[in-house]
């Protein structure tokens, strides 16, 4: 698959795991490679460009034992382009199922 | 093992325009999601695969800067023109001055230069790290060029001391301390007493301060040994039978033949078999000719007589291999 467009889809997933809870750093790379096959160093930078982008914003968290933990909690601004990529992601994948033949979405 | 991850890290990304401020910061997040790592159990290889080699990181995360323009290339330049300068200086030496040895020193000037103008490395504990195996290189030759091979050898104890005081912590300046210790007592003995053998014995303070303080990383975790891979398990137990045999046979060299200006050669073997076991077959005999190297000086130098004059030779092994390496 096209490494940019692997990109976006990661970049995506991000922000949907980040969307529904706040996460931090190494727990938002763990959910991501749970679930799909991606290199693990492309994550960390897309947390930080999207928090940048004022996609998703941070606060420490003390943990207890050692350093507090940064976390990443999404923005409005977040929330409203996670449904905006949701939305372009579904019409764009039922448009490839249809084009394959196969089950819709 | 976690420090050096950061370091590398950090040392890519100064090849970037990037503020002091966002530095710490990237370096800040992944010294925590290093230490989550190590908290869900990973071992150190697991954790630097889990989150990417510094190489890969650093790539990923150049994408947001510009790379540092201009002085680069200008140094660029001046560090490839280095070799051509250092090739004519040794001739002009060797033709004039008739000084083919030690003439040859002014090839260590390549690596100089391009330690000392490549701006990745920032701070001068860092540089002085970088350098401090040529500086000993040079002390060490220059001194022998006197006749003080031996104890001329403890100049190479800078390298580790040199690397323990850029540790931020107190701990790796006391270990460098000990160090500076060991190699006064050692001389103490040796030109006082006349015991250079027992001397030996001085360097137990650096040995001893490493491992109570965790400078020298004596690990005994039963659990995290049961959890290692039984490849790893046996390394750790052949590593250390290597380091068992080498302290014996140094101390029987020593006691038994008073080879004791040779015998300190017994300890290459830990860092080579190390590197045999470890390192990639492409690369593991450019890591392995400077102790190649080393091994055959002294042991030309000390039992062919007259012989140091040309050992040095030597140390061109490095530089072949490497050549050879990458042709």
């Amino acid at each position: 698959m096209n490494s940019q467009f692997k990109k976006g889809i990661i970049e995506m997933c991000v922000m949907a795991v980040v969307s529904r809870k706040d996460m931090y750093g190494f727990a938002v790379i763990e959910e991501i490679a749970k679930e799909i096959d991606v290199n693990e160093n492309t994550i960390y930078p897309i947390l930080r460009r999207l928090t940048a982008q004022g996609v998703f914003d941070t606060y420490m968290e003390p943990t207890g034992i050692g350093a507090p933990r940064k976390y990443y909690r999404i923005t409005d601004l977040g929330r409203n382009k996670t449904r905006e990529y949701a939305d372009e992601w579904s019409k764009f994948l039922t448009g490839v199922f249809r084009l394959l033949g196969g089950n819709e979405a | 093992m976690k420090q050096q991850y950061l370091d590398e890290i950090r040392t890519l990304l100064g090849r970037y325009v990037i503020t002091a401020a966002e530095m710490e910061d990237i370096i800040g997040d992944y010294d925590r999601m290093y230490e989550d790592g190590l908290a869900r159990g990973m071992n150190d290889e697991q954790v630097v695969a889990f989150l990417g080699k510094p190489e890969k990181v650093v790539r990923e995360l150049g994408d947001s800067y510009e790379r540092k323009p201009g002085k680069g290339s200008k140094n660029g330049k001046l560090i490839a023109i280095t070799p051509f300068l250092a090739v004519i200086a040794y001739f002009l030496i060797g033709f004039v001055g008739g000084a083919w040895h030690p003439g040859w020193l002014v090839f260590l000037a390549i690596p100089v230069v391009a330690i000392l103008l490549d701006g990745s490395e920032r701070g001068i504990l860092r540089k002085l790290t970088a350098l401090s195996p040529f500086i000993a290189v040079v002390a060490f030759i220059v001194l022998g060029e006197f006749g003080f091979w031996h104890p001329a050898w403890l100049v190479f104890l800078l390298i580790p001391m040199v690397g323990a005081l850029s540790d931020r912590s107190w701990k790796g300046k006391v270990f460098a301390l000990t160090l500076a210790l060991a190699a006064g007592g050692y001389l103490y003995c040796g030109y006082a007493l006349d015991a250079w053998g027992y001397g030996a014995f001085c360097f137990g303070l650096p040995i001893l301060f490493g491992a109570a303080t965790g400078a020298i990383d004596f690990v005994c975790d039963v659990r995290g040994w049961k959890k290692l891979p039984v490849s790893e398990r046996r390394f750790a137990l052949s590593m250390l039978l290597v380091v068992i045999l080498a302290i014996a046979a140094f101390v029987l060299l020593g006691v038994l033949y008073s080879l004791w200006h040779v015998a300190w050669l017994t300890f290459l073997a830990i860092p080579m078999y190390a590197i045999v076991m470890k390192a990639g077959r492409k690369n593991r005999l450019v890591a392995l000719s400077p102790f190649l190297a080393t091994i055959a000086f002294f042991l030309l130098g000390f039992f062919v007589p007259g012989a140091f004059a040309y050992a040095w030779i030597a140390f061109l092994l490095i530089p072949i291999t490497a050549i050879l390496k990458n042709a």
